[in-house]
């Protein structure tokens, strides 16, 4: 998508409803010190997003997003990002929907979404702009959601608010259909998790190890004509739990080969659970776990297990909060044709993050970010396979 | 028989008297809780309740401020948004369902509250948003403060029916009700819950999160 393209849309949208649209702007620059491996971006197998080559001042992301009623019960969302002037596209887009929500008249509400956005597994993701208000950083779990995962169709979800009808619990159901998502799980096979903020954009690219140099992964396409489902549930307490669980299978036809993008569909499914809990005193609970299993191609020997979860720990202090958070992913390899060794990526990270709400429109944000990993395929790099990165980061945002 | 004398007693007062009413409201422990509102409405169905008033209740940080807010039956609500995001207030309480379709600074009229009882408010873009109108039909009425006590200087000398409600306290009616006689020389009364209050704790993000 051409900026110029971009600049129609968002006119486009704009006068959709004038009266009553909403601009949000944001800009994070970021000062990084980091002595990570050669980076997943630039074609190496290093976890982070800034490796050792990217210290000094870096864009962290800038973000220009539309919203705004459509008439009815119709609102509408256009979310624009630029995370690197490298990228394919430096200004691309994230997530684009039309959502029906009516006002409930009863304690029961029915809303449904239609677009791309982001499937509702993350506990972290609480900002605007599907952005992590505790770490700079997102957990290995929620970093491939926002890398590798986007519903690309409709989302229905029935509500019951018990809470405001004077009970203890809210819960919702929701199921989507979805296309457009059958490369999800490239990522994970050839390079293992990440821990990082960037999100793939619809016509975007991420940078991936594939065969010992770089190639540019499309994420978002559809190569087997055949649509994909989640189906999920959560529940609210009135005392701040919250519990949401997702089962996910994008239904890859892994006989299904896109010459145009030189990819299988990727056949991945995943069961997904999360718990989270807000105290009163500014303290958030947060714990996730992600486990499934994706295969590409007829050939069952390219098939790979993976399993991530973490735990987060965040306290407010007036404008301050603070976040500690323990990662631990895998990705194995089940079968290949050569003895093993197969492929297989396991490690752990500790994250430890600071934000400061320092005027109206200002964020500063820091992080210290560990990860210690190892990942065989290093080897056909010429490195050893395990390593230990560390990357700080120093955060500076404006908003509108 | 009780009620009677303090009805007779009441009635051999001259009507205009002001006496003071300090009313404490307590936990089985004895612990003072803070934002409980009190009413007191008189038995005596001829005395004139609190006349209506108009309000605003206004919605700052994503959150409606104030939280809770106690009205006489009739008062008038206006919702302002002070945010730079635009909501849309609704309620389906049955004291008084309502909704506001998305808007954002210049309110809409005022909303009438015309039936006693609790209305919980909501905001249908952010789940987060809560807050609860309490429409009362009663002579005096008000919040305890920090220490969990409520004080008015100008209450009537009579027969009062006291009714204690908490918003957190998962129920839509009062946790206690009693009558009191205030005497012209004042009143001052601590009643104590008969039961464990459970409140539920209100989490919420900082004001300044910048919440979807």
């Amino acid at each position: 998508m051409t900026p110029r393209n971009i600049a129609a849309v968002l006119a486009m949208v704009l006068c959709a409803g004038p009266a009553r649209a909403e601009i949000e702007a944001s800009l994070d620059l970021r000062l990084v010190v980091s002595d990570g491996r050669d980076g997943f971006l630039g074609g190496g197998l290093g976890k982070l997003r800034f490796d050792s080559t990217d210290e000094g001042l870096q864009l962290g992301r800038a973000r220009l997003a539309w919203r705004g009623g459509i008439g009815g019960d119709w609102h509408a969302r256009i979310d624009l990002s630029a995370w690197s002037l490298d990228d394919r596209n430096p200004v691309d887009v994230t997530e684009a929907l039309v959502e029906w929500r009516p006002v409930p008249v009863s304690a029961w509400r029915s809303s449904v979404k239609i677009g791309a956005f982001f499937p509702p597994i993350s506990l972290e993701h609480r900002a605007p702009g599907w952005s992590n208000p505790y770490t700079l950083s997102s957990s290995a779990l929620n970093t491939w959601v926002g890398e590798e995962l986007r519903t690309i169709g409709a989302e229905y979800e029935l509500e019951y608010l018990g809470i405001a009808a004077g009970g203890r619990l809210d819960f919702g159901v929701h199921a989507a259909l979805f296309g457009w998502n059958d490369p999800a799980g490239v990522e994970l096979a050839l390079r293992g998790f990440s821990l990082n903020d960037r999100q793939t954009p619809l016509f975007g690219r991420i940078g991936t190890f594939a065969g010992g140099g770089r190639e540019q992964r499309v994420i978002f396409s559809e190569v087997d004509g055949r649509p994909g489902y989640h189906v999920g549930a959560y529940t609210r307490s009135d005392s701040g739990f919250e519990l949401r669980a997702l089962r996910y299978n994008n239904r890859g036809d892994r006989n299904e080969f896109k010459a145009s993008i030189s990819d299988f569909a990727w056949a991945t499914t995943f069961d997904s659970i999360g718990l989270r809990y807000d105290s009163a005193r500014g303290t958030t609970l947060i714990a996730q776990q992600l486990k499934g299993t994706t295969y590409a191609s007829p050939d069952l020997a390219f098939c790979w297990n993976f399993d991530t979860w973490f735990v987060l720990l965040s306290q407010a202090f007036g404008n301050h909060r603070f976040a500690v958070r323990y990662d631990d992913f895998s990705v194995l390899q089940t079968t290949a044709h050569s003895p093993p060794p197969w492929s297989r990526d396991v490690g752990h990270a500790l994250t430890i993050g600071w934000t400061w709400a320092a005027r109206e429109h200002m964020e500063i944000a820091a992080e210290l970010l560990r990860i210690s990993s190892m990942n065989n395929t290093r080897t056909t790099l010429g490195e050893s396979a395990r390593a230990v990165e560390h990357g700080a980061q120093l955060s500076i945002r404006y908003f509108l | 028989m009780r009620p009677v004398f303090t009805t007779l007693m009441a009635l051999m007062i001259p009507a205009g008297v002001a006496a003071p009413v300090q009313l404490a409201f307590v936990s089985v422990e004895g612990k003072g809780i803070a934002g409980t509102v009190v009413t007191l409405r008189s038995t005596d169905g001829a005395r004139a309740v609190a006349r209506p008033t108009a309000v605003v209740l206004d919605q700052v940080d994503r959150q409606f401020v104030p939280t809770v807010l106690v009205i006489p039956v009739g008062s008038q609500v206006v919702f302002p948004n002070s945010d730079s995001v635009s909501h849309q207030v609704y309620s389906f309480s049955p004291a008084k369902k309502f909704q506001l379709p998305l808007y954002r600074g210049k309110p809409y009229p005022p909303v009438l509250f015309d039936r006693e009882g609790v209305v919980t408010l909501g905001c249908n873009i952010h789940d987060q948003m809560r807050a609860y109108v309490y429409v009362v039909e009663a002579q005096h009425f008000g919040r305890t403060n920090a220490s969990g006590t409520w004080s008015a200087d100008d209450v009537e000398p009579g027969e009062y029916r006291v009714e204690i409600w908490h918003p957190l306290s998962r129920v839509q009616r009062p946790v206690l009700e009693q009558v009191v006689a205030v005497p012209a020389s004042g009143l001052k009364l601590t009643l104590r819950a008969a039961s464990p209050l459970k409140l539920r704790s209100e989490s919420q993000q900082p004001s300044n999160w910048n919440l979807y």
